[in-house]
This record gives C-alpha cells, sequence and structure tokens, in this order.
C-alpha cells in the first residue's frame, strides 16, 4: 500500500470516529431536521444524496486545496460564504421547526394569509416542506460549505499533500482523494441518526415529534447565532 | 363522507374557513401529512392533487359532522385550538417543559461551562510569551508566533529542549480538549542545538470553544500536553 492510499485509510478510518463523535454532535442536528420532515421510505434516499452533495463539495476543496498546497488563502477567501451558508442553515432549521410543529400560523406571521401565492409564503412553505428527495443534493452540496472544524483539519492534510507532490494534477487528485475518504467515513454515522430519525415508531410518537421539532428551532438559533459570530 | 375541494387561490371554504391557509400549508409541505383528518376521521382521507386545476380534492369523513359537534362552537375553531383541546394534557405539560429543558441544554448550559473550564484546564499563555513544561530530565518550552495566536492563520512552532536531547526531532499534535478534530500534525525541524521549528494552523471550531491543546512528543522520552486558548 502506497503512503497515499495509507494516508486515505487514514482519513477514512478518521471521518469514522468523527463521524460518531464530533459529527453527530455538530451535524446530526441538521440531519435529524431533514429525516423529522421526510416520509419513512424517503429517509435514506434523501440523506444519501446529501451526503452525496456534502461529499462532492469537499472533494472540489480537496482538490484546490492539493493542487495549490495553501490552506489559509482558500478559507480566508470563502469564510463569508461559509458565513452565509451557517446562518442559512440555521434559517432552514428554525423554519422546518416551526413549520413541523405546527404552534405558529406561518400565513398569518408573514403577513400574507391574503396571498397563499405571495414570494415570502412560497419561499417558506418550500423551505418548511423541503420532500423531494432529488433536493437534498444540491443541499448537500451547499451545507458542504458550512464551517467544521474536522474538515478543516483534513484540508490541511489535502494541503499539505499537495505542497509535498510536485506534480500539480497529481496532486489535485491526492487533495480530492483525500477528502473523499474522509467524507465517506463520516457517512456511516449521519446514517444512523437519519435512520433512527425516520423511523415510524419515532414519529408515531407525538410527543418525541413535538421535542425534536422544538429541538430543531433552539439548534437552528443556536447555527444563526454562530453564524452571525462566525 | 365529505368531500371538499381547495382553491390554491381561493381560501375561503365553509366549515372551515380560516384555517384553510395552514390546511394547505401543512397539505402542501407534507409535514403534517394531513394529521388531522387521520387523527380525527375514522377512515384515512384519500387526496388527488390536480395541479394544472389548482386545486386539490379531498374524500374524508368530517368528524365535526356528528350531532355532538354539529352546533357545538368548536367547530369553527382554529386548527391549533381543535389539535389542543384533543390532546392529552400530559403531553402539553411535556412539551412545555422540555422547551424549557432544551433552552437550558442547549444554549445556557454551554456557556456556563465553557466560561468554568477555561480557568480549570488552561496552563499556558501563549499570546505573551514562552510556556515550558518538565519531561523527566528534560525542560520542553514551547512558542508559538505571530502573537496573539489566531485560529484559521499559518503559525510558526518553536520547542527548545533543555537537557536531555532526543533522537530524532519532536512532534506536535494539535486538538481541542474533550473534541477530536482529526490529526492535525506539525513535524519540526532542528534548526540548532535542542531546538525545532515548523508550520501548522490551528484550525476554527465554530462551536466557538477556543481552548486548544499542543500535545508535545519527544521520542524516546514522552510527552507533554500545553492548553491554551486562542483568538478566533
Amino acid at each position: 500500500m502506497s503512503s497515499i492510499e495509507t494516508l486515505y485509510l487514514a482519513f477514512f478510518t478518521t471521518g469514522l470516529f468523527v463521524g460518531f463523535g464530533h459529527c453527530i454532535g455538530m451535524c446530526g442536528p441538521i440531519v435529524v431536521s431533514f429525516s423529522l420532515n421526510l416520509k419513512p421510505k424517503k429517509v435514506m434516499a434523501s440523506n444519501l444524496l446529501y451526503h452525496l452533495g456534502r461529499i462532492s463539495t469537499y472533494v472540489v476543496l480537496g482538490g484546490i486545496m492539493g493542487a495549490t498546497g495553501t490552506f489559509t488563502r482558500i478559507t480566508t477567501g470563502i469564510g463569508g460564504i461559509q458565513k452565509g451558508v451557517m446562518i442559512f442553515a440555521g434559517l432552514v432549521i428554525i423554519v422546518m421547526g416551526l413549520g413541523m410543529s405546527g404552534w405558529i400560523p406561518m400565513g398569518r406571521i408573514f403577513g400574507d394569509y391574503y396571498r397563499p401565492q405571495g414570494i415570502i409564503s412560497r419561499s417558506f412553505r418550500k423551505l418548511s416542506g423541503i420532500q423531494s428527495t432529488a433536493a437534498f443534493l444540491p443541499l448537500g452540496l451547499l451545507l458542504g460549505l458550512l464551517p467544521c472544524g474536522p474538515v478543516y483539519t483534513a484540508l490541511i492534510s489535502a494541503a499539505r499533500l499537495g505542497m509535498e507532490i510536485q506534480n500539480s494534477f497529481k496532486a489535485l487528485l491526492a487533495g480530492m482523494g483525500l477528502m473523499a475518504a474522509f467524507g465517506i467515513g463520516t457517512v456511516p454515522a449521519l446514517l444512523m441518526v437519519a435512520r433512527l430519525t425516520g423511523s415510524r415508531w419515532l414519529k408515531s410518537r407525538e410527543i418525541i415529534y413535538k421535542i425534536g421539532s422544538v429541538l430543531m428551532i433552539f439548534v437552528g438559533i443556536y447555527f444563526f447565532i454562530k453564524g452571525l459570530r462566525f | 363522507m365529505t368531500e371538499i375541494l381547495i382553491s390554491k387561490q381561493c381560501l375561503v371554504l365553509e366549515g372551515f374557513g380560516h384555517w384553510i391557509f395552514e390546511f394547505e400549508f401543512y397539505l402542501k409541505s407534507g409535514a403534517w401529512n394531513l394529521y388531522f383528518l387521520e387523527q380525527y376521521s375514522n377512515a384515512a382521507p384519500t387526496i388527488s392533487d390536480s395541479r394544472n386545476s389548482g386545486q386539490v380534492k379531498i374524500n374524508f369523513i368530517n368528524p365535526f359532522d356528528t350531532e355532538e359537534n354539529m352546533d357545538h362552537p368548536n367547530n369553527k375553531k382554529k386548527p391549533h385550538d381543535i389539535q389542543a383541546r384533543f390532546q392529552p394534557k400530559i403531553i402539553r405539560i411535556l412539551s412545555r417543559l422540555s422547551i424549557v429543558i432544551l433552552f437550558f441544554s442547549v444554549i445556557v448550559l454551554p456557556i456556563t461551562t465553557e466560561a468554568t473550564d477555561h480557568a480549570k484546564i488552561i496552563n499556558c499563555d501563549v499570546h505573551h510569551g514562552t510556556c515550558t513544561q518538565s519531561l523527566r530530565d528534560t525542560d520542553v518550552i514551547l512558542d508559538i508566533n505571530p502573537k496573539p495566536v489566531k485560529a484559521m492563520k499559518d503559525l510558526n512552532f518553536t520547542i527548545t529542549l533543555t537537557g536531555k536531547q532526543p533522537v530524532s526531532a519532536p512532534y506536535i499534535d494539535l486538538g481541542m480538549p474533550g473534541m477530536k478534530m482529526g490529526p492535525n500534525r506539525v513535524t519540526l525541524k532542528s534548526i540548532g542545538k535542542g531546538v525545532f521549528t515548523g508550520s501548522g494552523i490551528i484550525v476554527r471550531c465554530p462551536s466557538g470553544k477556543r481552548i486548544w491543546e499542543a500535545a508535545v512528543t519527544v521520542p524516546d522520552i514522552g510527552s507533554v500536553e500545553f492548553i491554551f486558548d486562542v483568538i478566533y
């Protein structure tokens, strides 16, 4: 096994460990938010597409880091976008939580009770009711940009790998491979969370459903505030 | 069996009136997925959504078409009121209690525990000078530049060893106490007797936690941990 393949394996393993520790705590709420809103039979497919999108973003970032061999310049460049994505994620989770709880009549709050086809009403209905499986791919692509400590750490390794490899194309591929290995490693833990959340048994318990929606709202606020401070 | 035809434009429907918007909202979002009808009807409703006509047709047994409810004022209540009437009291109490618990666990507790942890475990002030720890017969001195030490910046790490010298260069593993962030190793090169240097980056954790540790491993001698805070 070459040193690069060993590195891929190391980062796949890192992804696995980080997934069951860090990711469940940090990204778990996003997965829970999406999964609670889905019909049970759509949970796995939607989540797989979400992770495919997320890993694709990691791979692109890994490729850039590998090819350029720089980390700080690129992360500084995308810092504003990451801030926006974090705020957006917070808002999406809040809206999904509000929509799911049913406690707040959003039509009236957003002032278009008499205009159901108004842009605000339509946007919030779309956000709170993301049901289309295909929609989870672009969502994953976007949320792959969420600032995340372990992802940064993996990207640093991709940049270092790029610095060690003289050929830019090989460095790009190495960076992409490393991030793909890391990203794939994080999937099992988050899929497990999605599977648990999407189970019919859980969804049939109204109290759990309600607590879930409250949790979503708080987590959304948490993301939103962290995004503003980022 | 009752049949209703919901126009996506016209919201007024006799018998359901002012809450039909929410009904349509739930219907379209699928979040509640005909919660009310499933909950209060004895038979599952059938739905046909004709997108071209812009109408949704629903057939169901109206739970309010009973003798008891026909003249009942609740017949014209909002869905949330109806839901509340049917919801067991214990669920309502637990729901409200959960809000308080979750608020404290998600927002308040992390802030307070983080503040307490700060004072407890930091053993190095990297912003104002070097930090020293003893490792058997060797003193390990850590210096990080530029100061103040900020996350997401290229940093220069210098380790100075006094006393017994190692067989090979030491290295530094960067991480957060209690939070696995993945391997982030700073490899060091010797630039003089007992002085080793290398570059690395401390990443930013979106959780806002700022405590980091640098575990310095000196081959054949052992390892020490420097715990410090960084600026985001």
